[in-house]
């Protein structure tokens, strides 16, 4: 079968994983991958992408491409833009299956399902399901019954199919297939890897919060073997000669027997710098000491709030000014650079809450700090607690599910301060690089009525949030750019392929019940719907204005 | 050989649990009861999801905790009391018999 896969943003390990398992099971499989240079929670500028590329690159190459199956991967933040090349796709290739996979539909399986421009959506991990999908379609069979798809069928009946377990172990995938995702040039010098999948922690605001209590009766967090991770990195280095590695594990050093392992085998065999994420609670002095003998150059850990009492009560994480300061005393002692991490604007956080974030951090002696706002994840705790106390509206929480806002711009929350949320977020990674003689100066333009000053400080912050990467991404943006215009016009897939499975006759095949959305269809919507797709839009506009950098900037406001 | 003891899950039902020496008292529930966000980490020490309670009679029946289980104790979301201990760190042996542990309720957001 072909096989069309679709993602945005930056290099995805997950997808990565999906397309090597499909390619493994004999499908022909190609990737449209789009940077999203204008539009990635940062700034939200769409026009701008249009230098570099535009729609009917993408929609052209996924018509030459001639797939028998297209797929999508969404996270939340990148839902909108999704949902509407996925709309175009479906009105040029009407007969042609599409499925959402990712961290949204599993978030929100009920309202992705509804949506028209999606035939099934994959719950949880994609690989299994994906090659039984396949199967079924080369077969000519019915696919309504798969585990951990739903599935529209002709009548527009949703089939809701139990979870399967999880894979384990997960050295029975192949590694993940890189490959298309370099074509686009979105590999940089510091290659992302994972050895991990789940998180063993259920902090309130993340995902994990849920997604642990959904497996329940199995642990969800498994970690992939040193000898198979080291075999995967040892071909990585060797195809792509990265200058560095940069784990993305949600926590990468939690198991020390499995990094004393690690550590000697990542010396001998790959022996280059790398970065990783850790918490103040796993930063044990035996971990740091493996990790350092390893070669790791810098770590990240989130604080995520200056205040104690926020961090136990709302997140569920008791972590005290003690041991974070202990953990960060720990990590410079071993020769690490730390990056740490904080979020403003949870519910109930005050502006003094906030400013102890600066306070904390100033005894951390963080080499780059990052900050966030807070973003209501659909279905997690704290989402969930935000819409129950009235932090967040329905009418936002529905906004959020569709994928508005970002967690560098927007502030969701119903807070009597928002500004300041604004405010301290945009000025704790430059306050962290500001000599301690320029501290009053910042302070006092803390105190000023949110404006200009403000959004330049973001504008200047943006850099400093992970300082490496940025600089990574300037250097290597140009041949990235380059990269992505010749793999939107290069049809470089394998032009021989044949399916080398013999069909069956069967008369079982699905239908699909997607329509497209084309005029004529339009004229069959009552009035009172359209009213309220008008109203919708307005409030849409409306809210764009409100937001920084959402549409056109208006400095002044 | 096995070795029997009585758990209290998380609806306050008492249950008779019988595994082989060696295996950890986190092993033996998850065997049995299959309960969701418990042991998350897989048995690493780290997360503290299989907290129990031991009964105030069997506590000093176990080994002292190491410093990593104290540690995991007091820097996770937890109600921890003298009778706290991760039951991933316990392996059964033979004078554990008719022990008593109490599963605890993760906490959660109201």
């Amino acid at each position: 079968m072909r096989v069309l896969f679709y993602y945005r943003g930056s290099e995805h390990i997950g997808l990565e994983s999906i397309m090597s398992y499909v390619k493994s099971k004999g499908h022909l499989v190609e990737l449209i991958y789009e940077p999203a240079l204008g539009d990635n929670g940062y700034i939200d500028i769409p026009w701008l992408n249009n230098f570099f590329y535009n729609d009917e690159l993408v929609i052209n190459k996924a018509l030459r491409f001639k797939p028998d199956l297209i797929c999508f991967s969404a996270i939340t933040n990148l839902y909108m833009p999704i949902k509407k090349l996925a709309r175009q796709f479906k009105k040029l290739m009407p007969k042609v299956p599409i499925i959402c996979g990712g961290i949204h539909p599993t978030s929100l399986p009920e309202e992705t399902i509804e949506e028209d421009c999606f035939d099934m959506i994959c719950l949880g991990e994609g690989e299994g399901a994906m090659e039984d999908l396949l199967q079924r379609m080369r077969e000519k069979k019915s696919y309504n019954d798969i585990k951990n798809l739903w599935v529209k069928d002709a009548t527009g009946h949703i089939y809701k199919n139990e979870k399967r377990p999880v894979i384990r172990p997960l050295e029975n995938l192949p590694n993940p297939d890189k490959s298309l995702f370099a074509k686009y040039g979105a590999l940089t010098s510091r290659i992302m890897i994972m050895t991990t999948r789940g998180c063993p922690f259920a902090c309130t605001f993340c995902v994990n919060s849920f997604r642990n209590a959904a497996y329940s009766g199995e642990v969800y967090l498994r970690q992939r073997s040193v000898d198979n991770v080291i075999a995967d990195m040892v071909e990585i280095k060797k195809k792509y000669n990265p200058k560095k590695f940069r784990f993305e594990d949600d926590v990468f050093a939690f198991n020390q027997k499995w990094l004393n392992e690690f550590k000697v085998a990542y010396r001998e065999k790959i022996n280059l710098p790398f970065h990783c994420y850790v918490t103040p609670s796993t930063a044990k002095d035996e971990i740091l000491k493996s990790l350092k003998e390893a070669g790791c150059e810098s770590v990240a850990m989130g604080i995520q709030s200056g205040s104690e009492k926020i961090r136990t009560k709302l997140l569920h994480r008791r972590h005290s000014d003690e041991l974070v300061i202990a953990a960060a005393q720990r990590i410079k002692k071993h020769g690490i650079k730390l990056v740490s991490e904080y979020i403003f604007g949870f519910p109930e956080e005050t502006p003094e809450e906030m400013w102890k974030a600066f306070e904390l951090n100033d005894k951390l002696d963080a080499y780059n700090t990052s900050s966030y706002i807070f973003y209501p994840y659909p279905k997690t705790a704290l989402a969930e607690y935000s819409l129950e106390h009235g932090y967040l509206t329905k009418e936002d929480y529905d906004k959020i599910k569709q994928g508005y806002g970002s967690y560098h711009t927007s502030c969701w929350l119903d807070l009597p301060y928002k500004d300041e949320v604004y405010k301290f977020n945009s000025m704790l990674p430059v306050w962290n690089v500001t000599p301690k003689f320029l501290k009053p100066l910042l302070k006092k333009i803390l105190k000023l009525k949110y404006g200009l000053i403000h959004k330049f400080i973001y504008v200047l912050s943006v850099p400093l949030i992970d300082f490496e990467e940025f600089t990574i991404r300037i250097k290597e943006m140009p041949h990235m750019i380059m990269q992505v215009r010749r793999a939107l016009t290069n049809d470089d897939w394998d032009k021989s392929y044949v399916d080398a499975y013999i069909p069956e006759t069967s008369s079982e095949y699905i239908k699909t019940n997607v329509k497209s959305k084309d005029k004529e269809f339009e004229n069959l919507i009552p009035e009172n719907i359209l009213a309220k797709e008008r109203l919708e839009k307005e409030l849409k506009e409306k809210r764009k204005k409100e937001h920084f950098f959402h549409g056109k900037i208006k400095y002044n406001t | 050989m096995l070795v029997q003891f009585n758990l209290i899950d998380r609806n306050g039902s008492k249950i008779s649990i019988e595994a082989e020496e060696g295996t950890t008292i986190k092993d033996a529930i998850m065997d049995k009861l299959s309960p969701g966000n418990f042991a998350l980490c897989g048995g690493s020490c780290i997360c503290a999801t299989c907290h129990v309670y031991i009964a105030e009679e069997d506590i000093n029946k176990l080994a002292a905790q190491k410093d990593d289980e104290i540690e995991t104790l007091e820097t996770n979301d937890i109600n921890q009391t003298k009778l706290s201990r991760l039951s991933c760190q316990i392996e059964l042996k033979e004078e554990f018999n008719n022990i008593t542990v109490t599963m605890t309720i993760p906490r959660t957001l109201t």
